[in-house]
């Protein structure tokens, strides 16, 4: 219903654009009437026709845009009006005003208009009231929707003081109301789906016109006189144009109107004809984007923008500040409007529009606002608030006009008396990831039980759920939990109620912000009129004396979402028994008692701790067994174990501590297995040979074996640096075995016979064991370099076999000697190039 | 390789018997001293060599291109090594009485090692005697 009511609304804005055009004719020939005696009231005057309203909007960055409001006379006269949102309340609003045939009473403020004025006087206003009609009204311009023709005319004209100054060509304007992209006519067409065209639009000009700029515009005021430029410039061209042949006309000039370009409507009484028209007054820096969203305004549509009190801040939209894109020819392009505009315009059927009902969810195809080719997808959604305001939804794709938008994604906005993207960061920018709805993202109004999810994206727009549901209540019975507990106790578990006291079902979450405060629920769905228990368990580990304070947040699509709970805990001092140690659970080798097992006792409360320990075992005792703890201190006992006159077996015990601690006692359990004593075994033969300064390549197997009963626990090492263990230390089950690759580095050792020793110990009764390793590192041979030529071309044969060897086996080693071994022996002793350049060696005797 | 320089040989044998039977001809032209040549082909790269050269009045052998030479002359042959970075085309230099005695020496390959020491087959080269450049 409220969405309902939102849409009579619109239309009625609609039906007073229409209005617009019915001028009277029936004003007195000077527009006004003296109203009261001449002194006192000699400036209040009476003034009839149609209020108009027209956008005037700045250069970026250059000013603030403003709604403008006009009192049209079918002489087409524009007066300007100094009235209050509350004064056009009076006749349905400052948008429902627009076009009402009204009678405004007020004072003349500023100068009237004469030959060398630049602005016209304005109308302050004192009351404004409907008036009737007159009859004979002429022809109305199309209100919305807008479809088929609309064929603009476009009239160049130049200020008397700037005679030559051109922004562009007359063929350039020409142009810019053509078919081909991105002109105007193909730009509206695509826009409206093809249901609106600017074809048989025309440019004129440029013209002189009578007057100099300041004539027309002041702008130490920034103000321009809309109605002595349009009055001027249609009348320098009237003779070339006939003005009744189009809807709208762009009036362009070559300088700046101030700083702003202007779009609306108008009265022109021209060619014989009073009528109302489309009109812009473009500066002479308009661009495409310029001409799209003047003449957007001209087609009576408002801005968009984002939430922030800016107006031009929406790349989304041509009638926000969307450029996005610059060609090089035209400027400046505009992407399509938003969905709320192009329904607004009728360019969208009512079957393409998704209203969302309350109670439903529906999950839906939005097709790409930029086409409207394929049928049946919807082309957008609407959903109702309770403020009666609404939500649209949009899919943007990166095609056409829109291929420059910030992001393919699904674009919702907020409609009041406008239209403002939704975006929820809050960050300022309603372009980024925040006001972009991608597949997995889910906007929530909660207190208007609004979600809209975006499922996936498809070939030609996206899936998006959308559900209304009336909202629910969150209220919390009771409405905060106070905890009270001592150091080291945890405080009994309380619980609360979730309540839905709203009209709607709630899916609901809770999260809290403490960590030694939990939740044994943290989402779900309460039903209307019902609760849920949830119990908030406290854990204290840790905590010192004091107050602690947490919250728990419950969210939901609640009308009143998000409630906060209110946590306290208190916790008081008292002493915390705490235990830190390793598990006890040895095996241990009959008669060898193992090494003490230490325990630390910690006081982790707030007072002193006194503590004593005791053992159920014979075997196992405690070198000290109590003592005293101030807050936060710790100190160490040790369990002593001794095996003395224990068989083979296992054996278990409990050590107990107590004290005046909360949380006392603790135990420790213990167990021990007593066994046989593992025997090291080790087989290996560890003898290594190689040329002196050379490694042997390949390692040695040295095998380390428990032969024992227990298990081994070993760690092996070497007594000389030469020698390397793959790793050193173990443990082996009885009967097991590890292995150890054995390696030698003889590269900084002399020549000779070099020994180590390594050594295997562990919990056995033969430990330790030992290895020697042997390394021989054979010296090389010494030969001159003319032997070993002789011997090699068979000269002499002056080389033994051991010295042959030795050089096949540093040379290629395939058995005999040759000129590669010779080659090599050069290369390992510097030799090789040695030989003087061009010269040789005789090695002859 | 060597049995073509030894027919090469024998046929200069005939043409000078020849001249010798007709004393109205040319005077036989003088010894010219000079280097003589040996370039190895074929094989792939190498980097080290063992050749031996037949042929009377060898002195002064050298190594070309920078490489090592070690070489042996007893007995009327030079038994050369020649190793190096890598080898190619010509290895060897060294002088003799007569260049135009070239086609006399007899050049065979004994051994070859490549760049990375191993052994090559020698029939996979072929070495030649030529006046030097």
């Amino acid at each position: 219903m409220r969405f309902e009511m939102r849409v009579r609304s619109r239309w009625l804005r609609r039906g007073a654009l229409v209005a617009a055009g019915l001028f009277a004719a029936h004003a007195a020939p000077t527009g006004e009437s003296a109203a009261g005696p001449a002194a006192a009231l000699a400036q209040q005057s009476s003034v009839s026709g149609h209020l108009t309203s027209v956008w005037e909007d700045p250069l970026p960055e250059q000013g603030t845009p403003r709604l403008r409001h006009f009192l049209s006379r079918h002489t087409g006269e524009m007066v300007p009006l100094q009235v209050t949102d509350s004064q056009l309340r009076a006749v349905g609003g400052a948008e429902g005003a627009v076009g009402q045939y009204v009678e405004v009473k007020g004072s003349w403020r500023g100068p009237r208009r004469t030959p060398g004025a630049s602005a016209d006087r304005e109308l302050e206003v004192s009351s404004i009231r409907y008036s009737a009609a007159p009859t004979g009204a002429f022809a109305e311009p199309q209100g919305a929707p807008i479809y088929g023709s609309q064929p603009w005319v476009t009239v160049l004209c130049r200020f008397s003081d700037y005679p030559t100054a051109e922004p562009h060509a007359l063929s350039w304007y020409q142009d810019l109301l053509g078919g081909n992209e991105p002109e105007l006519d193909h730009y509206w067409r695509e826009v409206s789906f093809d249901q609106v065209n600017v074809a048989g639009s025309v440019a004129h000009g440029w013209y002189d016109l009578p007057h100099e700029k300041a004539y027309y515009v002041n702008d130490s005021t920034r103000v321009s006189n809309l109605s002595l430029l349009k009055e001027d410039c249609a009348a320098v061209a009237d003779a070339d144009i006939y003005f009744p042949d189009y809807v709208g006309i762009n009036f362009q000039f070559n300088e700046s109107l101030a700083g702003y370009s202007w779009g609306g409507g108008s009265t022109l009484n021209i060619d014989g004809v009073s009528r109302f028209y489309r009109v812009t007054w473009m500066s002479d820096w308009a661009d495409q984007f310029v001409y799209g969203h003047e003449m957007g305004h001209g087609f009576g549509l408002p801005h968009s923008s984002g939430p922030y009190g800016a107006v031009y801040d929406s790349d989304w939209d041509v009638m926000s500040g969307a450029r996005n894109f610059n060609d090089p020819t035209y400027g400046w392009i505009g992407p399509h409007t938003i969905s709320y505009h192009k329904e607004d315009l009728g360019w969208i059927p009512a079957d393409r529009v998704y209203d969302a009902t309350l109670g439903t969810s529906a999950t839906i195809t939005l097709h790409r606002l930029g086409d409207m080719s394929a049928p049946g997808d919807y082309m957008m959604a609407r959903i109702p608030r309770e403020d009666g305001t609404y939500y649209t939804v949009e899919a943007r794709r990166i095609v056409g006009y829109d291929t420059y938008l910030p992001a393919e994604a699904v674009v919702l906005h907020h409609v009041t008396n406008r239209a403002f993207v939704v975006d929820p960061d809050n960050d300022g920018d309603p372009n980024d990831d925040g006001a972009q709805w991608i597949p997995g993202e889910t906007f929530v109004d909660a207190a208007n039980g609004v979600t809209v999810t975006v499922e996936s994206q498809v070939a030609e727009g996206f899936l998006v759920t959308i559900a209304l549901m009336e909202p629910g209540h969150i209220e919390f019975d009771p409405t905060s939990l106070a905890f009270a507990t001592e150091q080291g106790t945890d405080p009994a578990p309380q619980t609360f109620a979730l309540q839905n006291t709203g009209t709607g079902d709630m899916d609901w979450t809770a999260i809290d912000d403490a960590a030694w405060l939990e939740l044994d629920q943290t989402s779900g769905t309460v039903v209307s009129g019902e609760s849920v228990d949830i119990t908030a368990t406290v854990a204290t580990d840790g905590l010192a004396e004091g107050t602690y304070n947490a919250i728990v947040t419950v969210s939901g699509n609640a009308d009143n979402s998000p409630q906060i709970l209110s946590v306290s805990l208190e916790v008081t001092a008292a002493p915390v028994l705490t235990l830190v140690a390793e598990p006890i659970d040895l095996e241990v080798v009959v008669g060898v008692d193992p090494p003490p097992h230490e325990v630390l006792i910690r006081n982790d409360g707030g007072a002193e701790l006194t503590w004593s320990a005791s053992s159920d075992a014979a075997w196992m005792t405690f070198s000290r067994g109590s003592g005293t703890l101030a807050p936060g201190a710790s100190e160490v006992d040790s369990v002593v174990i001794s095996v003395d006159g224990l068989d083979l077996g296992d054996y278990s015990g409990t050590l107990t501590f107590t004290g005046n601690a909360t949380n006392s006692p603790l135990t420790l359990a213990a167990s021990i297995s007593v066994v046989e004593s593992p025997s090291i075994a080790l087989d290996g033969t560890l003898e290594f040979e190689a040329w002196e300064g050379d490694s042997p390549p390949e390692g040695v197997i040295l095998t380390v074996g428990n032969d024992g009963g227990g298990t081994l626990a070993w760690t092996a090492s070497a007594d000389q640096p030469w020698v390397d263990l793959s790793f050193s230390e173990g443990s082996l089950a009885p009967g097991g075995a590890s292995t150890i690759r054995v390696t030698v580095d003889g590269s900084g050792l002399a020549a000779g016979t070099h020994t180590a020793t390594i050594s295997v110990s562990g919990n056995a009764d033969d430990s330790p064991q030992t290895k020697p390793v042997q390394f021989v590192a054979n010296a090389r041979p010494v030969m001159a370099a003319a032997d070993v030529a002789d011997h090699l071309m068979g000269v002499r044969d002056v080389l033994t076999a051991e010295e042959v060897d030795y050089l096949d086996e540093i040379g290629n080693g395939n058995g005999a000697f040759d000129v590669g071994d010779f080659r090599a022996w050069l290369q390992f002793t510097g030799m090789l190039g040695s030989i003087r350049q061009g010269s040789g060696e005789e090695v002859a005797p | 390789m060597r049995t073509r320089v030894l027919l090469g040989a024998v046929a200069a044998g005939l043409l000078v018997l020849g001249c010798g039977g007709d004393s109205t001809g040319p005077p036989p032209p003088q010894p010219v001293p000079g280097e003589l040549a040996v370039t190895v082909s074929g094989g792939g790269a190498f980097a080290g060599i063992f050749l031996t050269v037949t042929g009377s009045g060898i002195t002064a052998p050298a190594a070309s291109g920078g490489a090592s030479l070690y070489y042996d002359m007893s007995g009327g042959t030079l038994s050369a090594t020649v190793v190096g970075s890598t080898l190619s085309g010509e290895v060897l230099r060294f002088s003799v009485p007569d260049v135009g005695d070239a086609s006399d020496y007899v050049v065979a390959v004994q051994q070859v090692a490549g760049t990375s020491n191993q052994p090559l087959s020698p029939g996979g080269f072929s070495a030649t005697v030529s006046v030097a450049p």
